[in-house]
């Protein structure tokens, strides 16, 4: 069963494939689990605010080997996260019930109980640009502070679940900001978001040299003929270098409105998602509604901004022009409807831009978009990508 | 107490002590070369794998062994009474090669004295077969194998996922499948990757090194990929001095600069060739892997 929790989508960006029991099994990708470890269940409420600040979390708590600075840590990760996030988890929640009842006036001197008591930041709290911060603060803590309020903020810790808590999620979360569209089209085509990813992994120790990072061109002829019309789509795909940055143009322009919207954002969310499980980087450039870099190439997709919609010009050009930082190895992918609003500009983008290029066509305008711009691969929404779309047609 | 000067934290560094500088490094984040080389590896990030051994070495040579007459043998289970499979044992069979899947090691010594045992071994266990001292040969594998298959019921499709993680992740055989993945994927270090084409006419025997602890896992790939182009100009131009002229024929099909898997311990360098290996050589291969462990133990220090 695919599904997926909106509560935790809204605090992680991260859907949650699967739970049971208390136990959660998450992506960001690579699957982190969760089963048997209690302390581990709890840390997925880290895990889910990123697979890079679990990591560093895990790392020092490994290096040092001590349950204080596990606990102080530990707290100071919640405490950072639901700051950013504007939310308490479960875990932190009943960690202030406990904290106010076990000390009703506490006034300590202890900077961290203070933090979670009185909501005081400390004076030599860090400037956090990352989770390493927290841990530099967590060592400087650990050594400053006396036995006893560590011993203090362990009997808490404990007696709030630190140890036995199962799950450990959040249970109060908010609307997605925008959308969990992407949320949703992950969990209906995860078997072949999961096809693809395979598939473009595996490949990568087969490339030939003439072929490698480039489209297969000799497939585009099996593209428009016989009955799979999914292979040679899949085999194109699979033609992308893992080892490229991309640059992912989705036209979101008025002239997309009906069906073709939700088929241009179903082909970029499967591109995208399988990409991502595969750790290549990805610029998401916004055709129509913004005219926009949603995100450059060094930052993290974001997922929620991934919602269908049919708004404004077709800029593509222009927004192509806005690509600052590609380079040679850099692929430039388009999925339009293949209306832009100046060839001429969308031409000239295409010929500055260093690398390579291919655009995806949904609809009607195919020939005439294929008779100026080149490298463009017809996608009919009721048979290529619906076919690729369709499980059963892999299986 | 937690500030270190740059020299004390390649102190750390170079003698493998990488869970103490786990715990210094977030302290001591300053400009220079060393620092931004350790804050952009896997330092950091590497979960409980830091409390693992800081460098080991193995190796799983193959040999085309020959039969009394000087034809090509394939080897299989037919030629040993060992309860162990073939795709398992320490002297075992890959695809109808003889291989030594040597247990790792913490230092260069220990790794010639575990391959000289599994020479012993093999002598003392496997009759009427002798190792043929050549790199590759011009020989129609696939069809033999299959032709034998068919002719005697021998399966030669050993190896790949079927090998025994606990042979080749952890020292001491500990197994801990949990810790990442095995990857079957071989990489490039290079820009530009050159596989060599599958030849089925051509039967070649590989001599892969292991490279794995704390010093190869923290590494970043970027990191990994500069490290085997190290190897390239350090270890193979050593590797390949050892070869006949049949070394040349084997990167045909196998075998070129920059071939590397990653693994749960470390990486697996695929580009030598059996050659090293072989028993005449295991002097300079003693050789090869002190080098190895030399740019292992310095590699982030002298990194630009």
């Amino acid at each position: 069963m695919v599904d997926f929790d909106k509560s935790l989508l809204a605090l992680s960006g991260c859907p949650v494939i699967e739970g049971s029991g208390g136990a959660y099994i998450c992506n960001p990708y690579p699957i982190i689990s969760s089963e048997t470890n209690e302390i581990l269940s709890h840390e997925i409420c880290h895990a889910l605010a990123g697979k890079y600040d679990y990591e560093i979390f895990h790392t020092a708590t490994a290096a040092r080997e001590s349950q204080g600075f596990n606990c102080v840590l530990n707290l100071l990760f919640d405490w950072y996260h639901e700051k950013l996030y504007g939310d308490r988890s479960l875990f932190l929640r009943t960690f202030i019930e406990n904290l106010h009842k076990t000390f009703p006036n506490s006034n300590s001197d202890n900077k961290l109980l203070n933090l979670y008591h009185n909501g005081i930041i400390p004076d030599d709290f860090p400037n956090i640009l990352s989770t390493i911060d927290l841990v530099e603060y967590a060592d400087n803590f650990v050594e400053q502070a006396t036995e006893q309020e560590i011993r203090k903020l362990l009997l808490l810790y404990n007696n709030t679940g630190g140890q036995t808590l199962v799950g450990g999620g959040r249970d109060v979360g908010v609307s997605p900001k925008l959308s969990d569209y992407y949320f949703k089209t992950v969990s209906k085509y995860n078997n072949i978001i999961e096809e693809l990813s395979t598939l473009w992994k595996r490949n990568k120790y087969e490339w030939k040299n003439n072929y490698f990072g480039e489209i297969n061109w000799k497939n585009l002829v099996g593209m428009f003929i016989g009955d799979k019309l999914s292979l040679p789509v899949f085999k194109l795909f699979l033609k992308i270098s893992m080892s490229r940055s991309i640059y992912l143009v989705i036209d979101r322009s008025g002239s997309t409105n009906g069906t073709l919207k939700t088929t241009i954002m179903d082909t970029a969310i499967i591109i995208t998602e399988s990409l991502r499980r595969c750790n290549v980087p990805i610029s998401i450039l916004d055709v129509g509604v913004t005219d926009s870099v949603v995100n450059d190439i060094k930052s993290p997709v974001q997922l929620d901004w991934f919602t269908p919609m049919a708004v404004g010009g077709t800029a593509i050009g222009e927004v192509c022009s806005q690509i600052k930082d590609a380079d040679k190895d850099s692929y430039l992918l388009i999925i339009t409807d293949g209306e832009p609003d100046s060839f001429e500009e969308l031409l000239s983008s295409i010929a500055a831009f260093p690398g390579d290029c291919l655009t995806f066509v949904i609809g009607n305008s195919y020939f005439k978009y294929k008779s100026i711009v080149k490298n463009a691969i017809q996608v009919e929404p009721n048979l290529i990508i619906r076919e690729m779309l369709n499980e059963q047609t892999l299986s | 107490m937690n500030k270190l000067s740059v020299s004390q934290l390649k102190e750390l560094y170079i003698d493998g002590d990488h869970k103490e500088l786990t715990i210094k490094l977030p302290h001591n984040r300053r400009k220079g070369h060393f620092i931004t080389n350790l804050l952009n590896s896997n330092i950091l990030t590497m979960g409980s794998k830091i409390l693992g051994p800081p460098l080991t070495f193995g190796a799983d040579p193959e040999f085309i062994l020959e039969d009394d007459n000087g034809g090509v043998l394939l080897f299989s289970n037919e030629h040993v009474t060992s309860n162990f499979g073939m795709s398992e044992a320490e002297v075992g069979a890959d695809y109808g090669l003889l291989e030594f899947r040597v247990p790792p090691v913490d230092n260069p010594l220990s790794i010639i004295k575990s391959i000289k045992t599994l020479y012993k071994k093999f002598n003392d266990t496997v009759k009427g077969a002798s190792i043929k001292n050549t790199e590759a040969i011009v020989y129609n594998h696939r069809l033999n194998r299959i032709r034998k298959g068919i002719e005697s019921g021998i399966e030669y499709d050993y190896g790949g996922t079927g090998k025994d993680q606990g042979v080749w992740n952890n020292i001491n055989n500990e197994c801990d499948p949990i810790i990442g993945l095995e990857s079957t994927q071989t990489f490039s270090a290079y820009d530009f990757p050159r596989f060599p084409k599958y030849r089925e006419d051509i039967l070649t025997a590989g001599g892969h090194i292991h490279i794995g602890g704390t010093f190869i896992q923290l590494l970043s790939f970027e990191q990994l990929r500069l490290f085997v182009r190290i190897l390239d100009e350090k270890i193979l131009p050593i590797c390949i001095g050892c070869e006949t002229s049949a070394g040349e024929l084997r990167r045909e099909a196998y075998g070129f600069p920059g071939e590397f898997r990653i693994k749960n311990y470390g990486i697996e360098y695929r580009s030598p060739s059996n050659a090293i290996f072989q028993k005449h050589n295991l002097g300079k291969l003693k050789k090869v892997y002190k080098i190895i462990e030399k740019i292992a133990r310095n590699f982030l220090v002298t990194l630009d």
